[in-house]
């Protein structure tokens, strides 16, 4: 019986129109973060800035939005002159820091994507290219089924102290599941967990985010999928290293491939292709 | 040599004169802590080796972030505090019994006074400057180093000199001047500076204007706002004093000198001012809520209440505009009186009977919706116009979310309209 791993299902098409952000920092006090503003002199640079505030970071100071990559590029040169740590974002994902040239720029996952006419979705989920879509059902019979037998995924110890909750304080992960790759590339899954749903997207999307209820458990992470075969998933928080939380996972009761909650996409997209 | 307010303050308190950019030790009149800054101070004095505090009568705990507890956490946290306070058989411990927010409550209770020096673990200390006090937000272990010694050190801070003008329109209030302020200076604008506020407007603003505007000079980066004492002070003085059979101490009074040095001369006319509206995502973001009208900003959510607008004259001023109407279909309203006491005569003035029959919940005092704590949050892509005083991202909940800053008129008449609007056109 066919099972997958988690649904996430993405047809990647077409990069959506971009947008790009500088993150100058992230400050433990509204002080510090005044403090360093205070140092930036020209006045054009400090027009549209927003503060993000979250009890787990601290406050973040992002520049206005720009529409057009040079645009934030010369932006960035600015602002890190002030903010050396600051970074130019892409639809919210990190893409260069101030070094970092149109020539010399990472490639992204948008990059790897737009080379892959079919894109393995997490879980080995196939999705077609935009140009010759198909069923959603189709896609999935054509993959191998996910789910492995419990002597092949012996579950890890799990470290003492371990709680999903603190770490999904974080909001936001990058997901690329363990094991074999299942297509031509192992997909990189953006997940931002709110306070009762995860949206799980990417970078190109043909259809909107997928949104879906989530709760915790005890220490295990439940998520209601409702779609496919599968009913629901329940994963618990094995590991934290200091790049991602490593996941054990469940789909239907049964055991699936662990996945990896990358805190960076760049050590996630790292994963993936090593992998 | 002539001096500025803060600067005779600190000199009163140093015993020699001391201006702008000297650093100093002084005594601390009143140390303020709150129940999720306060354990890291108590952990801090313990680790030190203290046993009791320096200058018992001039610490207190006022529990209002997250009280009553929402969960476990903040139970336990709480829990840290209460053990401290029963522990030191602290005087001013302010728990559920006698709740309140910290800067609303302290005023109210008599604590503050003209001419003190107070310092809390919380950015919006600044408050007490409405009543000629320096008054300024520090770290916890910056607290705790207060508690074992009873001072703590300060650099002068130069002075900002604001003159404000004319007379204020119908609904604009404190927090319009103070919103108007940062955004012309932005939120570094003031940064390590006391903003001293003067001039012929000042005679039409109550102390609850004054509060607003004290309380948000930190969201220009001031180290503290001050407002010179006056008639408006005194009268109020006198009622703290009646109602909680005197007060502290003896009041300060502290006047700059007329050829006092100011950094910095910055005028605002009171008369020409609109409603201010900031826009998300920060405080400088202000436009006159004509603006706000007509990009036609359909709200999720109204809160009123916080240290910055949850006195009495901001739900007497919601009342008058929510009265014998409902809040819009898809909209909620919050109230929030920053004290059990504003709450009650809220009570007696029948302006909760109004507030909830137009629709209103009623909340007990408490910081919870202002910082994103509970009793209040916004969900994904929800707006809400707020009489807070910060819009940042994630603020109040969601990072989808949007926060509109007004002052209590606005954000009622928008209740009403399911949209900003402007009160003046009720």
């Amino acid at each position: 019986m066919l099972r997958v791993l988690v649904v996430i299902l993405l047809f990647l098409s077409t990069l959506c129109a971009a947008s790009y952000q500088i993150r100058l920092g992230t400050f433990e006090s509204y002080g510090a973060l005044q403090s360093a503003l205070s140092k930036l002199q020209n006045p054009q640079y400090k027009q549209k800035l927003s503060i993000e505030q979250d009890d787990a970071t601290g406050y973040t100071l992002y520049s206005k939005t720009f529409t057009q990559h040079a645009q934030a590029q010369e932006a960035l040169a600015v602002y890190a002159e002030v903010f050396e740590g600051a970074v130019m974002t892409q639809d919210g994902v990190d893409v260069a820091g101030k070094t970092v040239t149109e020539q010399n720029r990472p490639e992204t996952v948008d990059n790897q994507e737009q080379q892959s006419p079919n894109t393995a979705l997490w879980g080995g989920v196939q999705a077609k290219s935009p140009q010759n879509p198909e069923p959603r059902q189709e896609a999935l019979k054509e993959h191998a089924p996910l789910v492995e037998k419990k002597a092949e995924i012996p579950l890890p110890k799990q470290q003492k102290n371990l709680s999903f909750a603190k770490e999904l304080q974080r909001k936001v992960f990058y997901l690329c599941y363990e094991g074999k790759r299942q297509g031509r590339i192992k997909p990189v899954i953006k997940a931002i967990f709110n306070q009762k749903f995860i949206t799980y997207s990417s970078q190109m999307m043909e259809i909107p985010p997928i949104i879906t209820p989530y709760r915790l458990v005890g220490n295990d992470l439940h998520v209601t999928v409702g779609m496919f075969s599968v009913g629901s998933t329940k994963s618990r928080l094995e590991r934290v290293t200091e790049s991602y939380l490593r996941v054990i996972n469940w789909a239907d009761g049964k055991p699936v491939q662990p996945v990896r909650f990358y805190f960076k996409q760049q050590d996630a997209v790292l994963f993936s292709r090593k992998n | 040599m002539a001096q500025t307010m803060t600067e005779k303050i600190f000199s009163e308190h140093a015993g020699r004169e001391v201006f702008a950019g000297e650093i100093v030790r002084v005594e601390i009149d009143m140390i303020i802590g709150n129940d999720i800054t306060t354990p890291i101070s108590i952990r801090a004095f313990e680790e030190s080796g203290a046993e009791k505090l320096a200058r018992p009568d001039n610490f207190c705990i006022v529990m209002d972030h997250y009280i009553p507890a929402k969960d476990i956490a903040s139970a336990n946290q709480a829990k840290i505090s209460r053990d401290f306070a029963y522990k030191h058989d602290m005087k001013y411990f302010f728990d559920e019994k006698d709740m309140g927010i910290e800067h609303a409550l302290l005023p109210e209770k008599g604590l503050v006074l003209p001419g003190d020096v107070i310092i809390g673990a919380d950015s919006h200390t600044c408050t007490h400057g409405a009543l000629g006090a320096f008054s300024t937000g520090m770290g916890s272990t910056d607290l705790s180093f207060a508690m074992i010694t009873g001072g703590n050190w300060f650099k002068v801070p130069e002075t900002i000199k604001v003159e404000l003008t004319g007379k204020p329109g119908k609904h604009i209030y404190g927090k319009d001047i103070i919103l108007e302020l940062i955004r012309q200076i932005g939120v570094d604008g003031a940064l390590y500076k006391a903003i001293e506020f003067t001039g012929e407007a000042i005679q039409y603003l109550g102390m609850s204007d004054r509060f607003s505007i004290a309380n948000m000079v930190i969201e220009a980066g001031a180290k503290n706002g001050i407002f010179a004492v006056d008639a408006v002070t005194l009268a109020y003085l006198e009622d703290r004093k009646i109602a909680n059979n005197g007060l502290r101490g003896e009041p300060k009074i502290h006047v700059a000198d007329e050829d006092a040095k100011y950094c910095q001369v910055i005028s605002i006319d009171t008369a020409a001012l609109s409603p201010v509206i900031a826009y998300p995502f920060l405080p400088s973001n202000g436009k006159p809520v004509e603006q706000a009208v007509a990009d036609d900003l359909k709200i999720d959510q109204v809160m009123i209440g916080s240290c910055t607008n949850g006195r009495i004259e901001d739900l007497r001023i919601a009342a008058e505009i929510v009265k014998g109407k409902r809040v819009a279909r898809h909209t909620r309203m919050i109230v929030t009186p920053a004290t059990q006491k504003i709450l009650m005569q809220a009570q007696h003035e029948g302006l909760m009977d109004i507030l909830i029959e137009a629709g209103a919940v009623v909340s007990n005092p408490t910081c919870g919706a202002c910082l994103g704590g509970y009793m209040g949050i916004l969900g994904d892509g929800e707006r809400c116009v707020a009489t807070t005083n910060r819009n940042f991202v994630g603020r109040m909940g969601a990072r989808t979310s949007e926060i509109y800053l007004a002052n209590s008129a606005v954000a009622a008449a928008s209740a009403i309209a399911g949209k900003i609007v402007d009160p003046r056109d009720l």
